[in-house]
């Protein structure tokens, strides 16, 4: 009977030691000897404890607009596209919390559903940045002076334009929607990031541990992934937080101009041009989305701040 | 001095060299190439087969030089593009000079109108929150302007065109009168969108303005203008002020290049016939000879005032002309300016960078 149990229960290999202790005593990281590193749930509460109050109110409004992007299908709304022609422009009311639009949309359901589209296009275009941005700076940093003067020329050449008349450009010969607006802009972003991780790398590359692992023999490549890229990640990813909020911002307005999401699709810049031609009859649908948009983008750029006040810390 | 000028000249002119081949290079990311797609728009109207449409492709491939080696047909663009020849749009078949041409007054009348507001409101303003910065109404003001810096400017356009235009109907909503039917009907259609287009700069200049200014107001020599019993006033403008423009100067570029992005939005709303809805018409219309000459257009219109700034800085500040600093050592370039894109919208961050412009006002 004593081998059935053995079956269900871990072999027992501590040695008499006690596992769980053991456990935590691999885990713990060098300068804690006694073990009791912050892990998961009290690092995060040291981290929420040590950002500012407009941080977290941040990070919370983010969190709750981000899972009702997610949860959108299944939360219980309205059809964001059913029209209702007898309720046209209609004011708040508990029906329709926002009212409705001028086919009688539900504003509510269509503001949640926008929430979708909204930060689907600052991911996208977040992507599109980091992975342009991203070795254009290493290299810029890390190469010769040559290729570095080259690669920051064309960085200013990139920057010097307006962002948002370059990317109608890029729109006008990829055709409207949301992807290729966010693709654009996402281009037009990534010398800025280019330029930030450049200029972190270049004090990084004569630190004393690159300089040491090159002697030790370790490869270029190695050198920068595995000990100039993480350190230089810092400000690269407060930036990536500030760019977020403005992808929000220009997402919306390429959107507003008609080049981004394609109606009859729920989108907060389209909507609020469409709510504009009837301010006289219904003012509030005008009001609505641009609030959401300001609050969705203040929120990641005060979740970028926070974010900031931790990587000063550590 | 020279040295200084003739560098910062090589720099712009290399700079632009690179725009150029960025916009040059855009029109091989249509599916097929550029005469695909002439052809798909001329297909539109008759009903070509498949051979018919091959053999157009090849046609206007041979006569609009697409065969040639990239490098040749890079430079036969360049060389148009030095001659004042940016192609015909594909729409409307007119040069798109001339197009530029026809509508080019509004913009700039918005551009020139925005950045005066701004600069007019914004300069006393930021003195007056940075003097102020201990009491409650320089800190009022400051909050606010902050305020209008995360607002997307879009948004703000939009209201002010419904409650002024067509709530209040204090001034048009829609519709412009150009200078030539005179300065009163000008003005009446074009005050609104001037300054709602000025919103965001005016709030970037307080801003900014304010930064520099209180880094003056805490130095050495501001005390020791204090220590000499000057009177207030002469402190304020002769010892302060003059050293805190440096950055404004700076600013001004970003802010003509921020204008460029919200004359876009703001003339869409506004439905002013310039440059912006030039723009987006011809994105509608996948028209992109036309929107290549206007992105061309921002481009050069940026570089030109970024050099003007540097050279503007280069001849008021001392350490330059004399000299002992080059333009980018004195300190006056916020290390934001560059850094941060999609400044033709609220540029959220820009200002909430502390460490970056600390770094950099020296």
């Amino acid at each position: 009977m004593s081998g059935m149990a053995a079956v269900g229960d871990a072999p027992d290999t501590s040695g008499g030691l006690d596992i769980p202790d053991a456990r935590r005593h691999r885990r713990a990281r060098p300068g804690s000897p006694d073990g009791s590193e912050e892990t998961g749930w009290r690092r995060w509460r040291s981290a929420w404890s040590s950002i500012s109050v407009a941080s977290r109110i941040g990070l919370v409004i983010t969190i709750v607009f981000v899972l009702a992007a997610i949860l959108a299908p299944v939360l219980p709304l309205q059809d964001p596209l059913a029209q209702r022609l007898n309720a046209t422009n209609g004011g708040p009311s508990l029906h329709h919390f926002f009212g409705t639009d001028y086919l009688g949309r539900d504003v509510f359901s269509r503001i949640v559903y926008g929430t979708r589209s909204s930060y689907e296009g600052v991911v996208v275009g977040l992507a599109v940045t980091m992975i342009i941005g991203i070795p254009w700076g290493l290299v810029a940093g890390f190469g010769g002076t040559v290729l570095d003067e080259v690669l920051m020329r064309a960085a200013d050449g990139l920057l010097s334009f307006p962002a948002i008349v370059l990317a109608l450009g890029f729109i006008s010969v990829l055709g409207p929607s949301l992807y290729h607006a966010m693709i654009a802009i996402g281009v037009v972003a990534a010398p800025a990031v280019a330029r930030l991780l450049r200029s972190t790398v270049l004090p990084i590359r004569r630190a004393e541990y690159v300089l040491v692992s090159g002697a030790l023999g370790a490869s270029r490549l190695r050198i920068v992934l595995r000990h100039v890229l993480p350190n230089a990640m810092g400000p690269v990813l407060v930036q990536g937080f500030s760019l977020g909020s403005i992808f929000l911002i220009v997402g919306a307005a390429l959107s507003f101009l008609g080049f981004g999401v394609q109606p009859p699709a729920p989108s907060w810049g389209a909507d609020l041009v469409n709510a504009y031609q009837y301010f006289v009859v219904n003012p509030f649908g005008t009001v609505v989305p641009g609030l959401i948009i300001t609050i969705a983008a203040w929120s990641i750029s005060a979740v970028g701040d926070g974010v900031r006040e931790l990587v000063l810390l550590n | 001095m020279l040295t200084t000028i003739a560098k910062r000249l090589l720099t712009s002119v290399i700079t632009l060299l690179v725009c150029s081949v960025l916009i040059f290079g855009y029109r091989y990311l249509i599916p097929g190439g550029p005469a695909a797609d002439i052809t798909n728009l001329a297909e539109l109207g008759t009903s070509m087969t498949k051979a018919q449409a091959a053999r157009q492709v090849q046609a206007l491939s041979v006569r609009f030089g697409l065969k040639k080696p990239i490098y040749v047909q890079y430079w036969n663009w360049l060389d148009g593009v030095f001659h004042g020849h940016l192609g015909t749009s594909f729409f409307s078949q007119a040069p798109v000079t001339t197009v530029i041409g026809q509508r080019m007054a509004p913009s700039f009348e918005l551009i020139i109108g925005a950045l005066l507001v701004s600069l007019l409101v914004g300069v006393p303003l930021g003195m007056y929150t940075a003097i102020r910065r201990d009491r409650a109404i320089g800190r009022t003001l400051l909050a606010i302007s902050g305020l209008q810096i995360s607002v997307p400017d879009f948004w703000l356009a939009t209201i002010n065109a419904a409650v002024f235009g067509l709530a209040l109907h204090w001034f048009p909503a829609v519709g412009y009168q150009p200078l030539s039917a005179g300065l009163g009907p000008n003005l009446h259609t074009m005050i609104l969108p001037i300054l709602t287009l000025s919103i965001v700069p005016t709030a970037f200049v307080i801003r900014h303005l304010n930064n520099s200014m209180t880094q003056v107001l805490r130095s050495p020599y501001v005390r020791t203008c204090w220590a000499m019993g000057l009177p207030s006033r002469q402190v304020y403008f002769n010892c302060a002020l003059r050293n805190a423009v440096g950055p404004i100067i700076t600013l001004i570029p970003l802010l003509v290049a921020s204008l460029l992005g919200g004359t876009v939005l703001v003339e869409y709303i506004f439905n002013i016939p310039g440059l912006g809805t030039a723009i987006v018409t011809a994105v509608e219309n996948q028209d992109y000879p036309m929107t290549q000459g206007l992105v061309l257009l921002a481009g050069v219109i940026v570089a030109v005032f970024n050099l003007l700034a540097d050279l503007t800085i280069s001849v008021i500040d001392p350490r330059v002309r004399k000299g002992s600093a080059r333009i980018s050592d004195v300190g006056w370039r916020f290390g934001a300016r560059r850094a941060q894109p999609a400044i033709g919208l609220a540029a959220v961050a820009e200002v909430r960078e502390p460490a970056a412009v600390r770094e950099d006002v020296v």
